[in-house]
Parts: structure tokens; C-alpha cells; sequence
């Protein structure tokens, strides 16, 4: 017995009365709900995604403008062991969130360019303590490590921009949601 | 100090069997540099074996001057030509920069 409010007749009720047309109604209207209700969900996740991407980003960039200004104190004072350990782990772990960006998605360019280059302007020379010496604020050293820092932070830059503006197919994202 | 894989293969994991912190280029600049690997560990296994495998991950970084001593003084110190260094050398790491920056400074000193 049907109750006053149950207007919608239930799946069984439908298929043991026959009623055949009613039942594809019902299965296309049930279909569509779902497909609905997964597009919203797997857009949702993808916003979320972007936004989780942006913030790594962001927490890389300042990593890197951190490492810099350490460099530079590395070079422009006296020698020490203590900074230039942490400098060398700090510049491994650049690498090493580059790479999990990477494999996230949210890094699609080539990025070992720019590590390459932030890690020879800091390391390659003035970098043994029996041969180190003092630099100046203004020498080309410093000035070099300024910009292979300013050339990786752009280029993280490019890429928080364009993860914003990346836009992922209708079918894409269904196909995602399905997949789980 | 290396581990012998097979007849032609030997692989030398840089971070345990060298050092966790190579650093320097020159022996003068201390234990761990560049010049001392290059002399003491990688020359004598490139001669030994067909291929060198080198791991670098374990260590705790690099200063470009202990890879630059290390992997581009083979080629300038006449040892072996970047060619040779290409058919023999064999580097594994996760960190695709460190691997694209010892093939540049190789290609670099042959040039």
C-alpha cells in the first residue's frame, strides 16, 4: 500500500507491473541524477585539487626565497659548516618537492633547468672552506644567486598561474569520478 | 668501498660507501670532496668494469663543485672522453636535476 507522500512508485513496483516505459523513464531520470551529482562532486574535487596545488606552490616559492637569502649570507659572511649543511639539504629537498608536484600533476614543465641552475649559482664556486672568501652584497656571485632564484620562483609562478586557468574536460572528469 | 653486481657492472652508492656529506673539490678542502672520489673510487671502477653504476640518493646533498671535480675531472683529467663516460656510467637518483647537472658538467669538460 502506497503511502500519501510516496509519489515517486519504487523500481519493483514498477518493473513486477510491467509498465516498461515508466521504467526506462525512471532509469534515464535516475541515470542523469547520478551523472549530475558525480560531475558536481569530481568538479568540486577538482577545485580542491587546484587549490591544494597553489598552496604547495606557494609554500615552495618561499622555501626557495628562504634558501636564497641564507646563500647569500653564506657567502657574504664568515664561512660556516653549520649553514652550508643546511643549505645543501634544503636545495635537495627543492628537488625533491619539484618532483612530488611532479608526479601530483600540478608540474608539467621541465623544472630540473631551474634547480640546476639555483644549485650551481650557490654551490659551485666559493664553496670549500679552504678556498672560500668573502663576497660582497654587490659581487657577481650574489647578484647570480638572486637570479637563478628569481628565474625558479617565476617559473613556479607561471605554473600556479596556469594551474589556475587549466581546465579539465566534462568527459574527463567523469571519467575520473568513475574510475574513484 | 665498491660493490661488485657482476662480471662488467659495479655499483657505488656515493651517500654509504663514500660519504653521507660530500662536500669540497679538492682533497685540500677536506674529507668527502670531489677530487678524492673521483680518484680513489670512480676512476679506479671505470677502469675495473664495464659499467659503473652510481647511486646518489643516500647522501644528504651536493655542492656542485664536488660534482663538477668529481664527474667532469674524469674528462678533463684525460682519464676517459664524455663518449666513454656515456657508454659506462650509469646514474640513479630520484632527483632528475642532479642527474641532467653530472651529465652537463661531463659534457661540458669535453668540450
Amino acid at each position: 500500500m502506497r503511502r500519501p507522500g510516496d509519489l515517486v512508485p519504487s523500481l519493483i513496483e514498477i518493473a513486477c507491473s510491467m509498465d516498461w516505459m515508466k521504467l526506462v523513464e525512471l532509469l534515464v531520470t535516475w541515470a542523469l541524477v547520478v551523472a549530475g551529482w558525480l560531475v558536481v562532486r569530481a568538479q568540486a574535487m577538482h577545485v580542491e585539487s587546484v587549490r591544494l596545488g597553489m598552496s604547495e606552490i606557494s609554500a615552495l616559492r618561499a622555501e626557495v626565497r628562504r634558501i636564497e637569502a641564507e646563500a647569500v649570507c653564506f657567502h657574504t659572511k664568515e664561512f660556516d659548516a653549520v649553514l652550508q649543511r643546511d643549505l645543501l639539504g634544503s636545495m635537495k629537498r627543492v628537488a625533491r618537492d619539484c618532483k612530488s608536484l611532479q608526479s601530483c600533476g600540478w608540474l608539467q614543465e621541465d623544472w630540473s633547468r631551474f634547480v640546476v641552475d639555483f644549485r650551481r649559482s650557490v654551490t659551485l664556486s666559493n664553496w670549500s672552506k679552504a678556498s672560500f672568501v668573502l663576497r660582497s652584497i654587490d659581487s657577481e656571485e650574489v647578484k647570480e644567486i638572486s637570479d637563478s632564484a628569481a628565474a625558479l620562483d617565476r617559473f613556479l609562478a607561471d605554473t600556479s598561474a596556469k594551474l589556475l586557468t587549466r581546465k579539465k574536460p566534462l568527459w574527463g572528469l567523469l571519467l575520473g569520478e568513475i574510475r574513484g | 668501498m665498491v660493490k661488485k653486481m657482476s662480471v662488467s657492472s659495479i655499483k657505488i652508492n656515493i651517500g654509504k660507501q663514500f660519504s653521507r656529506f660530500p662536500a669540497g673539490r679538492y682533497i685540500a678542502d677536506g674529507p668527502g670532496s670531489g677530487e678524492q672520489f673521483r680518484e680513489q673510487i670512480l676512476i679506479p671502477a671505470l677502469r675495473s668494469s664495464g659499467v659503473v653504476e652510481i647511486e646518489l640518493d643516500d647522501a644528504l646533498g651536493y655542492g656542485s663543485s664536488f660534482l663538477e671535480e668529481a664527474f667532469g675531472g674524469v674528462v678533463r683529467g684525460g682519464s676517459f672522453g664524455a663518449k666513454d663516460l656515456h657508454a659506462k656510467l650509469c646514474l640513479l637518483s630520484e632527483d632528475d636535476s642532479l642527474v641532467r647537472e653530472v651529465w652537463e658538467y661531463i659534457d661540458e669538460a669535453a668540450r
